[in-house]
């Protein structure tokens, strides 16, 4: 099992265990984590599942592809760390990772 | 006992009802999950007449058939998660009527349902083609899982089937289909394809994405009748005079509010049921959701009902803040997507509130962005195709209320974001 953070843009925090295998998207929608809309259901077409990954794990991801980068050029509030969660999948070496999330998605 | 500065309406009779939620689709889940995140901690009951749990319908006319996706797949959350949340879903329960008077709904066994607040999200049911022979048992529609596994039975080689009705259901299903190698015959009655939706720039290029593929696409055209016997489809019949054969149909031309309950209980509805920025009907203690609910749509100067998914997430979320006396979120502009081999369609804002439009990019790549504008240049909606940064970018323009000068018309994306920014506000 893998631990995760959730961090809400007011500062709410949400400790989670989950599978290796799933999306940090799928994570939050199956404990309903206020902060992550995810209105498309994970196809990277919306841009409302948007978060900030802490560093050191945003290091250790596989680049985003051209499809989520696009994306996220124009997303409202887009950061260095900014990813779409729809597109991570977590494996083991993501244990203690800690999502934060923008104000708001729209 | 949760408290609520949710509104005027006098005290309930079942003030530890808790929330009744009818309908156990995208919004039912959504409001339900909604309340919980926003602190309501009475009871939520989902009455829904779904066999399975609440599921995700965009993949019907996609993945679902296209790539054969497991039920499973379909779930809108994993197992647990109700009952986790303390969210009963009532499943295989159908309400049969709402007693305003007594703040309870009716189930069709005749159990009776106390509510503190009823939230009614029973979504939509397909527009009823008026042509002999629509019930023949190789018809089908397109809004369940069942009527999707029914459809898969058609989904090999060398079928033929005749869509009726060029909107985005149609499309997508022909589309997938045809990937199954089945050949679609797409019937519209209208001279081009989506014509209530979409821009003509968009319609037309959708229709020569179809042809290219070797379906055939016949506008203005009105169906006579459906022709067969039992199982055996021996066709649809044209005003023309011509015979499509096939070996099934399906009927996609538009979809209608389930109201019936809001209506027969009273509560103000057109094609849905009437409800304010709070998603209040015409009684205090109910609100609608979804497919079924007609509101005002901010910015737009409207009462729409709205067949969208993040549509009725924002309703759910404004909703759940309603009952916990909270402000809600303002509202992002509507927005809709669509996958027709392999084109990404995202739409922003409205189009048909719009008049101006110019197109940025490459119709015949299908790399393309059209914009639409109403008199004074403010932007209304962004149609886009495979142009991601031109559907987000557009998106916070349309929320934002911005004006495109005509001389930004053709800029490069990343300068016509830098020209606006002092105007983005999101």
């Amino acid at each position: 099992m893998i631990k995760i953070k959730y961090v809400e843009a007011n500062g709410t925090e949400h400790r989670v265990q989950a599978e290796a295998g799933a999306s940090v998207m799928e994570v939050a929608v199956a404990n309903n984590i206020p902060g992550i809309d995810a209105d498309c259901g994970g196809l990277c077409a919306c841009g409302t599942c948007h978060v900030y990954i802490d560093p050191p794990w945003f290091e250790t991801m596989p680049s985003p592809k051209h499809d989520e980068l696009e994306m996220l050029n124009f997303a409202a509030g887009a950061e260095q760390t900014s990813r779409l969660s729809c597109q991570i999948r977590l494996g083991e070496g993501h244990d203690g990772i800690v999502v934060r999330m923008p104000a708001g998605q729209h | 006992m949760t408290t609520s500065i949710a509104n005027t309406a006098s005290p309930s009779p079942h003030s530890n009802a808790g929330v009744v939620i009818v309908g156990g689709g995208h919004g039912g889940d959504a409001v339900a999950a909604a309340l919980r995140q926003q602190g309501w901690n009475g009871p939520i009951r989902i009455v829904s007449e779904e066999r399975y749990l609440p599921y995700e319908r965009p993949p019907l006319s996609k993945a679902f058939l296209k790539e054969r996706l497991p039920v499973e797949k379909l779930a809108l959350r994993p197992d647990g998660f109700y009952k986790a949340q303390q969210i009963e879903v009532l499943q295989g329960a159908r309400v049969q009527h709402i007693h305003r008077s007594s703040a309870s709904v009716e189930l069709a066994g005749g159990e009776m349902l106390p509510y503190e607040y009823l939230v009614i999200a029973t979504g939509s049911k397909h527009r009823r083609l008026p042509a002999p022979g629509v019930d023949l048992p190789f018809v089908h529609q397109l809004r369940s899982i069942y009527d999707a596994q029914r459809l898969l039975q058609f989904g090999r080689p060398g079928k033929r089937i005749a869509v009726i009705g060029g909107g985005y259901v149609g499309l997508e299903t022909a589309a997938s289909l045809h990937s199954l190698g089945v050949k679609p015959i797409v019937i519209e009655r209208e001279q081009r394809l989506l014509s209530r939706v979409a821009s003509e720039v968009l319609a037309g290029f959708v229709r020569e994405v179809h042809i290219r593929k070797g379906t055939e696409v016949s506008l203005s055209t009105q169906v006579e009748a459906i022709l067969g016997q039992g199982d055996r489809c021996d066709g649809v019949q044209l005003r023309d005079g011509r015979l499509i054969e096939c070996d099934a149909v399906l009927v996609g031309i538009g979809a209608l509010a389930n109201d019936d309950l809001a209506r027969s209980a009273g509560l103000d509805c057109n094609d849905g049921v009437l409800v304010d920025l709070q998603c209040r009907s015409s009684d205090q203690r109910i609100f609608a959701i979804g497919d079924c609910a007609r509101r005002d749509v901010l910015g737009y100067g409207a009462m729409l009902r709205l067949e969208s998914i993040p549509s009725t997430q924002e309703q759910a979320k404004v909703v759940a803040a309603t009952l916990v006396g909270r402000p809600a979120s303002p509202s992002g502009a509507p927005w809709f997507w669509s996958d027709q081999f392999g084109f990404k369609i995202q739409i922003a804002g409205i189009v048909a509130c719009a008049g101006k439009s110019f197109t940025r990019g490459s119709v015949r790549e299908g790399s393309f962005a059209v914009y639409h504008l109403d008199e004074t240049r403010r932007l209304r909606a962004v149609e886009s195709v495979g142009l991601a940064p031109e559907f987000m970018l557009g998106k916070s323009l349309i929320q934002s209320g911005a004006t495109i000068p005509a001389e930004l018309e053709q800029a490069p994306i990343a300068d016509l974001r830098e020209a606006l920014r002092s105007v983005l506000t999101v």
